[in-house]
């Protein structure tokens, strides 16, 4: 009970909060450029080959910078919640079941907005049945990029919808 | 016969870890975008924002404050945008800071955190009008492509000069 009411306080921070993360999901033994240039090196791989094959990687969102890619993507058509988003998914997977989690704000009034997301919220389902249903911010509900709704992980705590107050 | 393959170490796909990039990319390619955009007036879509109705300009003159662009008054959300170390594999960009009341202003001390998400995402004035402000545009993107591609050519290079063959 400790730990899911720190998660409530931490995840009720974390959406208050407005912020751009920019994330891989590299671990702590990941190697950096260099190191991963100087180990291909010692294996006797060209430079002119590894070069290739970083740029390749790079150009083509392979497997290295696939994740590098997706962080750094235009936000243009969605508000920078969808960062967070990324943020989330590329820490928890996109093969986890989310939870849809309203976030109640003023615009919130407007006729059909509480339709949509309320009727959304506590569904769990993968993140592929999310993307066709429509994720958050993506026009699918009648806030539309205004939609400050966010999926989290289904295993943790179950959230009432989250009023937010005007400031 | 059977045959018995052991993998020994496979490096055609390692975990790269990007924090260090991802963190210059930061710095010197989105936040200057962000703060580029506002000082011009446009959105991260290049679209001019609303400009300040005559009473609004009137009401910003009155407080000694730069009346154009609209988002650009006092410059403290301008300034206000930091970039922080999440992990070992993140990198945040947020505007932060408690700001300072300016002359005049009985407003409620308010954190550019919480006025950047009004601007950008619960609106302002009687229509509600919001800013499209905060966020990555195309053109950062862009570059942050093509710091990427410099960065590894210039890794690449720095390797050979580490390896003299």
């Amino acid at each position: 009970m400790a730990n899911s009411d720190l998660f409530d306080d931490q995840f009720a921070r974390e959406i208050q909060s407005m912020a751009i993360y920019l994330s891989t999901k590299a671990s702590k033994t990941a190697l950096t450029i260099r190191e991963f240039i100087d180990t291909r090196a010692l294996a006797g791989a060209s430079f002119e080959e590894i070069e290739a094959q970083l740029l390749d990687d790079l150009l083509n969102g392979g497997r290295m910078f696939g994740e590098f890619r997706r962080a750094i993507k235009s936000t243009v058509r969605g508000s920078v919640n969808r960062v967070r988003d990324i943020g989330y998914t590329s820490e928890f997977e996109v093969d986890r079941k989310y939870r849809w989690t309203a976030v109640l704000v003023k615009t919130c009034s407007v006729p059909g907005t509480l339709e949509g997301c309320i009727q959304r919220h506590g569904l769990v389902k993968t993140w592929d049945e999310w993307e066709g249903i429509g994720l958050p911010r993506t026009g699918t509900t009648v806030c539309r990029e205004n939609c400050h709704c966010v999926l989290i992980p289904s295993e943790f705590t179950e959230l009432q919808p989250i009023k937010r107050e005007a400031k | 016969m059977s045959i018995k393959a052991t993998v020994k170490m496979n490096l055609s796909f390692p975990e790269l870890n990007l924090q260090e990039q991802l963190e210059e990319i930061a710095r010197k390619v989105i936040v200057p975008d962000i703060e580029g955009n506002m000082i011009q007036g446009t959105g991260i879509d290049g679209v001019p924002h609303k400009p300040n109705t005559e009473a609004t300009k009137k009401a910003k003159s009155r407080k000694g404050l730069r009346t154009e662009p609209p988002l650009v008054a006092s410059g403290q959300l301008l300034k206000s945008f930091q970039i922080s170390l999440v992990g070992n594999n993140a990198v945040s960009i947020a505007p932060r800071g408690v700001r300072r009341p300016y002359s005049g202003n009985k407003a409620t001390l308010m954190n550019n955190n919480d006025l950047a998400d009004m601007l950008q995402n619960q609106g302002v004035g009687g229509s509600g009008h919001t800013y499209n402000f905060f966020g990555i545009s195309i053109k950062a993107e862009n570059e942050a492509m093509k710091f990427m591609f410099n960065y590894i050519k210039k890794a690449i290079a720095d390797g050979k000069q580490r390896f003299v063959r």
